[in-house]
């Protein structure tokens, strides 16, 4: 193993470690759950790829295993498709159960009545409407 | 390469930094983020591990952390909104 190849992998894994410390001293320090949710993809998105970048390397030149490589390779697939859809789903469930920004937002789509209106909402009042139609021409 | 396992030991430090977060977080949101920064933490730290060692099988840990991991704020989100 060359010098060279070492001090490169080294310096990925050292910014991946810079980025997951960033993202976890952010997720103390942050004044409101929104600012930390934002802090916290910092650990999911430079920490984790720079990491994994060094390990691909690791992978290729030093253990010459190509079956780790695409191990590695999977895991930071995975973790950048699944990250942001778990991360889209806490915070409308945050905004949702009532927690609000410390600062007034400027574009507030959410609060909207017709916005992300769920499936289930929908099935809920339609068939009630029907029925209340239904009784309103029987009575007639 | 030596110094593989105290950066597993660094990322094993920021996760209790997150747990410091989940268990004083104000709301439940909070504790669902910091554990799943505990998680994705974890995660890297076996990747390390499984450099260092030089076993495949660490990776294959790996792999279902990464996937189980997206799992959790997905339900949890769902149960705090009420439409699970």
């Amino acid at each position: 193993m060359s010098i060279a190849l070492r001090v490169i992998i080294d310096i990925f894994i050292v910014m991946g470690c810079f980025f997951a410390f960033a993202g976890a001293v952010g997720l103390v320090r942050m004044p409101d759950a929104f600012s930390r949710m934002q802090s916290s993809t910092n650990i999911t998105t430079l920490g984790v790829l720079c990491t994994l970048v060094g390990a691909f390397l690791y992978c290729l030149f030093v253990m010459h295993s190509w079956g780790s490589a695409a191990k590695v390779v999977i895991i930071g697939v995975l973790t950048v498709l699944a990250n942001p859809v778990g991360g889209h789903a806490i915070a409308r469930a945050a905004y949702r159960i009532g927690i609000r920004p410390e600062k007034e937002l400027v574009i507030d789509d959410l609060d909207d009545e017709d916005a992300c209106v769920e499936p289930s909402d929908g099935d809920g009042t339609a068939p009630a409407e029907s029925a209340g139609a239904e009784r309103e021409a029987e009575e007639q | 390469m030596t110094e593989l396992i105290y950066f597993a030991i660094f990322y094993i430090l920021c996760c209790f930094i997150a747990i410091w977060r989940l268990i004083k977080g104000p709301s439940a949101p909070d504790r669902v983020v910091a554990g799943d920064c505990v998680d994705v933490l974890t995660d890297m730290a076996l990747v390390l591990v499984a450099l260092y060692s030089g076993r495949g099988i660490y990776l294959d840990i790996a792999i279902v952390t990464a996937i189980l991991g997206f799992l959790s704020p997905v339900l949890f989100g769902k149960y705090l909104e009420g439409t699970l």
